[in-house]
C-alpha cells in the first residue's frame, strides 16, 4: 500500500506532463483549451464517484451500525465537495475561454452546482445535529433519501429546462471520438484521480474516526 | 518563460506540495492510531 | 386500528391543535399574503410585457412564494412535538411510518391553504390568467403533494438540531429544486393554456419515488 501510494506522484506527474506534451489539442476548442478534459473530467467523475461512496457507507452503516463506516461516508462527502467544487472552476475556465461566459445553464453544468449544493448541505446537517448518536443516522437518512431523488437531479428536470433556457453549445466533453494519445492520457488521469481519491478518502476517514474517538473518551 | 513552461511549473508546484501534505497528513494519522 | 386509519388519526390531532392554536395557518397565510403583495408592486413594471413574454417569469415567481412559504410553515410538522414535549410518547407508541403519513397529509392541506391564498392573490394582482384551471389545479396538487413529503420527512430529521430554519431551507434545497422545476415548467405550459402532461409525469415519478424514500426511512428519521 505505501509503495502505490509513493509511485502515486512519478505517474500522476508523467500523465500531467502528458497532458500538456503528448495529445494534439482537439479541433473546434479554442487554442489549448481541449487539454482541460485531463482534469475537469476527472474531477466530475471523482466527485461522482465519492457519492456513490458516501451513499454505499450510509446504508453500510444503518445496516451494521459500525461507526467507520460513517466516518467514511463523511469523509467521502467532504471529498465529494472538494472535487465537485474543483469540476465547477474548471468547466467555468473552459466555459470563459470558449464562449466567453462564466456560466451557461448547460444541464450537466447545472446538476454539478445542485450535487455541490446537496454535500454542502449534508456537511451542514451534521454539524446541526449535536447528539454524537443522532448524528450519523441523521446524515445517513439525509444521504439516502437524497439517493432516491438523485435520477431527478442529474437526469430528468434537467432535459425539462433545457427547453426553456437558450440551447447552449453542444457539450465536447459529450460523445467525442478520441485517438489514442488522448484516450490513453485521459484515461491514465481517470485512474491517477481515482487513485487519489482513495488515498485522500482513507487519511480523512481515519482522521475523522481519530476525532470521534478522542471526543468519545473526553465526553465520558 | 512561455506559457506552457508558466503552467508545467504551477502543475508541479500544486502537485508536489499537494502530495507532500498528503504524505505528512497520512504519517500523523498512522503515528495517532499506532499511540491509541 | 389499521395504519390508514392511525395515519388519519395523527393528521386530525394536528389539524385540531393547528386550528386552535393558529401559529402555522396564521403565519402561513400571512407569509403568502406579503410576498404576493411584494411582488405585485415589484412587478408593477414587469406588467407592461407583453402577455406571452409573462408566464416564466410569473409561474417561476409563484413557486419562489410556494418554497418559501412551505419552509416557514411546513418543517413545524415534528418540531411543534420536540417543543410541546410529545415527541417521545409520539416515538413510542406510534409506528414511524403512520406518524409520517398523518403530518405528511396535514401539511398537504396546509400547502393546499397556502395556494388558495397566492392563486387568487396572482389571478387579481398580477393580472395572471390560468389559461388550462385543469392543469393549474393538477400541478398545485401534484407539486404540492411532492413539497409535503420532502419537507414532512426533512423536518422530522431537522427537529432535535440546531439553526432550524436555516438547516431547513439549505437541506431541502437540493432534493426540491428538479420540483420546483417541473412545477414551474408545468405552470407556464398550464397558463399558456395547455395541459401540462409531461411535466405533470416528472411531479408524479418524483412523487411516487419520494414517498417511497420517506416510507423507508420514516424509522430512521424518527427513531429515538
Amino acid at each position: 500500500m505505501k509503495a502505490l501510494k509513493l509511485l502515486l506522484l512519478p505517474y500522476l506527474a508523467v500523465v500531467i506532463a502528458a497532458a500538456f506534451l503528448w495529445p494534439e489539442p482537439a479541433a473546434g476548442f479554442i487554442g489549448e483549451s481541449s487539454r482541460i478534459v485531463f482534469f475537469h473530467v476527472p474531477c466530475a467523475w471523482t466527485s461522482t464517484l465519492a457519492f456513490l461512496v458516501a451513499a454505499v457507507y450510509s446504508a453500510a452503516y444503518l445496516w451494521k451500525r459500525n461507526p467507520w463506516y460513517d466516518d467514511v461516508a463523511a469523509a467521502a462527502v467532504r471529498l465529494g465537495l472538494l472535487f465537485g467544487v474543483l469540476t465547477l472552476v474548471t468547466g467555468s475556465l473552459f466555459a470563459n475561454v470558449m464562449w466567453g461566459s462564466w456560466w451557461n445553464w448547460d444541464p450537466r453544468e447545472s446538476s454539478y452546482l445542485l450535487l455541490v449544493f446537496l454535500y454542502a448541505a449534508y456537511l451542514f446537517l451534521r454539524a446541526a445535529v449535536e447528539d454524537p448518536d443522532r448524528r450519523p443516522r441523521i446524515a445517513a437518512a439525509y444521504a439516502l433519501f437524497a439517493v432516491v431523488l438523485m435520477p431527478f437531479l442529474t437526469f430528468v428536470a434537467p432535459r425539462i429546462t433545457a427547453s426553456l433556457h437558450p440551447q447552449t453549445v453542444i457539450n465536447p466533453q459529450g460523445k467525442v471520438l478520441m485517438d489514442t494519445p488522448t484516450r490513453a492520457v485521459f484515461f491514465g488521469a481517470l485512474a491517477g484521480f481515482s487513485g487519489l481519491f482513495a488515498w485522500m478518502l482513507s487519511v480523512d476517514a481515519r482522521a475523522g474516526r481519530l476525532r470521534r474517538i478522542g471526543q468519545d473518551i473526553l465526553g465520558s | 518563460m512561455t506559457s506552457l513552461g508558466y503552467l508545467a511549473a504551477v502543475n508541479v508546484v500544486i502537485w508536489v506540495g499537494l502530495f507532500a501534505y498528503l504524505w505528512r497528513l497520512d504519517r500523523r494519522v498512522s503515528e495517532k492510531e499506532r499511540s491509541r | 386500528m389499521s395504519a390508514l386509519a392511525a395515519a388519519w388519526v395523527v393528521c386530525a390531532k394536528d389539524a385540531t391543535e393547528e386550528l386552535r392554536r393558529k401559529v402555522a395557518i396564521v403565519a402561513v397565510f400571512f407569509f403568502a399574503a406579503t410576498a404576493v403583495t411584494l411582488v405585485s408592486f415589484a412587478m408593477v413594471g414587469a406588467l407592461a410585457l407583453p402577455p406571452a413574454d409573462r408566464p416564466p417569469l410569473e409561474a417561476a415567481l409563484l413557486w419562489i412564494i410556494l418554497f418559501f412559504a412551505a419552509a416557514t410553515g411546513l418543517p413545524r410538522a415534528f418540531v411543534a412535538e420536540e417543543e410541546a414535549g410529545t415527541g417521545l410518547a409520539l416515538r413510542k407508541t406510534i409506528p414511524a411510518a403512520v406518524v409520517l403519513a398523518g403530518k405528511t397529509l396535514f401539511n398537504f392541506l396546509l400547502f393546499l391553504a397556502m395556494a388558495v391564498i397566492t392563486i387568487p392573490g396572482f389571478l387579481i394582482l398580477l393580472d395572471w390568467k390560468a389559461g388550462s384551471p385543469a392543469g393549474v389545479a393538477a400541478t398545485m396538487l401534484a407539486g404540492g403533494y411532492g413539497l409535503a413529503v420532502v419537507s414532512t420527512f426533512l423536518s422530522a430529521l431537522v427537529a432535535r438540531a440546531g439553526q432550524r430554519n436555516v438547516l431547513f431551507v439549505l437541506i431541502a434545497f437540493p432534493l426540491l429544486l428538479p420540483l420546483l422545476q417541473a412545477a414551474i415548467a408545468a405552470t407556464i405550459e398550464a397558463t399558456a393554456g395547455g395541459f401540462p402532461a409531461t411535466a405533470l409525469r416528472v411531479l408524479v415519478a418524483y412523487d411516487g419515488a419520494a414517498t417511497c424514500g420517506a416510507y423507508m426511512l420514516a424509522s430512521v428519521a424518527w427513531e429515538d
